[in-house]
C-alpha cells in the first residue's frame, strides 16, 4: 500500500490555501498517497475543492473548528495521524498553519521543517526537502531522523498545481471536540486586506514604498492590484508610518512571498525587503531613482517616478 | 505575576552569509538579538510595569545567546538563565524546546513569551513547542494582549484577518510585530548588564537526559539562492515607457496561473 500524505488543509470562506493544494499535488507527484483534513464548521465545500487532488478526503465539522482554534486542531489532526500513520505531515506556513504543524510535531515527537519549498523522496523513501534560511541568502537541505512521520509546512507557489482527476472520497470525520477542553476562544473576528487575496497567497503582488509619496496613493496601487487579480504588498517603512498594515508587510520582519509576479513601485530594496520576495518568479521595479539598490534583484526594471506612471499604466491596461 | 521571555541571538539582516565549497553556512560575526524576541521581553516589561511581578529572560544553548539575556537585562529584565550543555550543540527546535520546558518547570512562570520566529533558520518551532510540552495553551502571531489576573484577551494577526481571541493563563504567546515598540536601553543599563550574574544550568541539574535532545532534523547542506540574469531597463518616453511595463505585466501575469 502506498505511503499517506496527510494535508491538515487551512480554508477561507470555502477556498483551501494554495498551498494545501499544491502539496496534495506534489504528494501524488511523488508517489504517495495524498489525504486530505479540513476541518470547519462547514467543511463542505473546502473538501470539495480539496478532492480532485485527493485520494481521501476526511471532513470534521463543528462550530468549535470555525475559526483555528489549536486544542481543537490539533485533537483532530492527532487522531488522523493515528489513523493513517502518514510518512509525511503537511501544512501551510502560515500563522495558524506552522502553530499547527510545529505543535503536532513536538506532541509526537516527529521531526519538523518550517517553509520547506522543494520536496523529495529518498531513496529509503524518507522525505527531503529544501528551505530558505536567514532571509533567503542559502537554501537548506534538510533529512529527517527516524522512521515516523514527518512534519513541514509548505510555503505558497512552491509546487505547481496538477490537472484535476476524479474526486476523491469525501468522508466524514467525527469531530468529538470536548467544550471544556478548549482553553481559548475566538471572541472577534475583522477581516483585512479589503476582500482581496492576501500577499502569501497571490500569484501576483504589487508592491508600493516611500516613493507613492502619500499613503492615499496607495488608492492606484489598489486599482491596478484588481485590475491584474494582485495582493497589495508593502515595504516595511510605509507599515512603519502607519500608511499601511503589518500583514501587507513583505520582507523579513513581515511576509515572504513567492509569487509568480511582483511588481514594486517606490520601494528601495533595502536587504531586508529583498529577503521577503527574492523567491519570486518575475520581478519588475519601477524606482526613479536609476541608482535603486532594487534594480539589481529585478527582471525588469523602469526609472520613472511611480506616480506618473501608475495613472497610465492603468489606463493602459483598461478596466 | 511571574513572566518568562525566550531569547535567542541571530545574524543582523545585514551581515554577510556565504554558502562555503562543502556547503557549509559562514556567517558574519554581526549578532543582534532577535527581533521579535525584544519584542516579547518589551511587552514582558510593560506588564510588569503595569501590573507588578518579575521578568525573567530564558535562553538555550549558550554561546552568543548569552548577549541576548544581556540585553533583556539591559532593557528591565530582573533576572537571566541560561541552560548550557554540550549536548544542547546540535540540538534542533525540538531539543532545545525540551531543555527550555524542563528549565521553565523550575522557574513556574505564570506566562510565557517568545518571538513568532528567530531569524536565522527561521523554523518558528521552539515556542509553539515548549507550549506543547509544558501543556499549556498557545497563541501566535500576538499583535495585541491584555490581562485581567487569571485570563487575557489577545489580538492576533493571521492571513486576512485580526481576531480576537479569549483564554486562560498560563498560556504561552508568541509575538509579532507591532505588539510593542522595543525600548533602547541607556548605556548605564548595558554596562550594568554587562557585569551581570547569568543562572546557568546543565541537563543533568534539570533531570533532562541528553538523549532526549538529539536532533531529528540534519541540515544536509546549503546551496546559494537562484541567481537573476542581468536586469533588463525600459527605455523611451513615457507613453513608450507605460506601454513596455504593460505588456510586461500582462504577459507575465498570463504566465502565473
Amino acid at each position: 500500500m502506498m505511503s499517506a500524505a496527510l494535508v491538515l488543509v487551512e480554508h477561507a470562506s470555502g477556498v483551501p490555501r494554495r498551498a494545501c493544494l499544491e502539496t496534495l499535488c506534489k504528494a501524488r507527484d511523488l508517489g504517495l498517497s495524498p489525504v486530505a483534513l479540513v476541518c470547519g464548521a462547514d467543511p463542505a465545500a473546502a473538501a470539495v475543492a480539496c478532492a480532485p487532488f485527493a485520494d481521501r478526503v476526511l471532513a470534521a465539522a463543528s462550530d468549535d473548528l470555525e475559526r483555528y482554534n489549536a486544542d481543537a486542531h490539533l485533537a483532530l489532526a492527532a487522531r488522523a495521524v493515528a489513523e493513517l500513520s502518514p510518512v509525511l505531515v503537511a501544512g501551510p506556513s502560515t500563522i495558524t498553519g506552522r502553530d499547527l504543524v510545529a505543535r503536532l510535531s513536538a506532541r509526537l515527537g516527529g521531526p519538523y521543517a518550517a517553509e520547506i519549498i522543494d520536496l523529495a523522496l529518498g531513496a529509503d523513501g524518507r522525505p527531503l526537502a529544501v528551505r530558505a534560511v536567514h532571509g533567503g541568502k542559502a537554501l537548506a537541505r534538510i533529512a529527517f531522523e527516524g522512521s515516523g512521520p514527518c512534519f513541514v509546512t509548505v510555503r505558497s507557489n512552491a509546487f505547481p498545481m496538477s490537472e484535476p482527476r476524479a474526486p476523491g472520497p469525501i468522508e466524514s470525520l467525527e469531530a468529538g471536540i470536548d467544550p471544556s477542553s478548549l482553553r481559548m476562544r475566538v471572541t472577534n473576528v475583522e477581516e483585512t486586506g479589503g476582500g482581496r487575496v492576501g500577499v502569501t497567497e497571490a500569484d501576483i503582488v504589487v508592491a508600493g514604498g516611500r516613493g507613492l509619496g502619500d499613503p492615499g496613493n496607495f488608492a492606484l496601487l489598489e486599482r491596478l492590484a484588481d485590475r491584474l487579480g494582485a495582493a497589495v504588498g508593502a515595504s516595511r517603512a510605509v507599515v512603519d508610518a502607519g500608511w499601511r498594515d503589518a500583514s501587507d508587510q513583505v520582507g523579513k520582519s513581515g511576509n515572504t512571498v513567492a509569487p509568480g509576479l511582483y511588481v514594486a513601485f517606490g520601494v528601495s530594496g533595502s536587504a531586508h525587503h529583498v529577503m521577503g520576495m527574492d523567491g519570486s518568479g518575475v520581478v519588475v521595479v519601477i524606482n526613479k531613482d536609476p541608482n535603486a539598490l532594487f534594480f539589481q534583484y529585478a527582471d525588469h526594471g523602469l526609472a520613472a517616478d511611480a506616480l506618473e506612471i501608475l495613472p497610465a499604466l492603468i489606463e493602459a491596461l483598461g478596466e | 505575576m511571574k513572566i518568562c521571555v525566550l531569547v535567542k541571538q541571530v545574524p543582523d539582516h545585514e551581515a554577510v552569509i556565504r554558502v562555503g565549497e562543502d556547503g557549509s553556512l559562514e556567517v558574519e560575526d554581526r549578532y543582534v538579538t532577535n527581533f521579535f524576541d525584544e519584542i516579547a521581553v518589551e511587552q514582558a516589561i510593560l506588564l510588569r510595569e503595569s501590573q507588578g511581578g518579575t521578568v525573567t529572560a530564558v535562553s538555550a544553548g549558550g554561546g552568543r545567546n548569552v548577549d541576548a539575556l544581556r540585553r533583556a537585562l539591559a532593557m528591565g529584565a530582573d533576572a537571566a538563565v541560561m541552560v548550557d550543555d554540550p549536548a544542547l550543540a546540535d540540538a534542533d527546535g525540538l531539543g532545545l524546546a525540551r531543555a527550555l520546558d524542563a528549565c521553565l518547570g523550575t522557574l513556574e512562570p505564570d506566562l510565557v513569551l517568545a518571538g513568532r520566529v528567530g531569524l536565522d533558520d527561521e523554523m518558528g518551532l521552539v515556542g509553539p513547542a515548549v507550549a506543547e510540552l509544558l501543556g499549556w495553551a498557545h497563541l501566535a502571531g500576538v499583535v495585541g494582549l491584555d490581562l485581567d489576573g487569571e485570563t487575557f484577551t489577545a489580538i492576533r494577526l493571521v492571513e486576512g484577518a485580526r481576531e480576537t481571541v479569549a483564554g486562560r493563563l498560563p498560556a504561552l504567546l508568541t509575538c509579532s510585530k507591532g505588539l510593542a515598540e522595543p525600548r533602547v536601553p541607556k548605556v548605564m543599563q548595558v554596562m550594568k548588564a554587562s557585569r551581570a550574574r547569568i543562572d546557568t544550568r546543565d541537563l543533568a541539574s534539570l533531570g533532562v537526559d541528553p538523549a532526549a535532545v538529539a536532533p531529528l532534523i540534519r541540515v544536509a547542506g546549503h546551496t546559494p539562492p537562484p541567481g537573476r540574469a542581468a536586469v533588463r531597463m525600459i527605455e523611451g518616453d513615457l507613453p513608450e515607457q507605460v506601454q513596455a511595463l504593460a505588456s510586461i505585466l500582462l504577459v507575465s501575469a498570463g504566465g502565473t496561473s
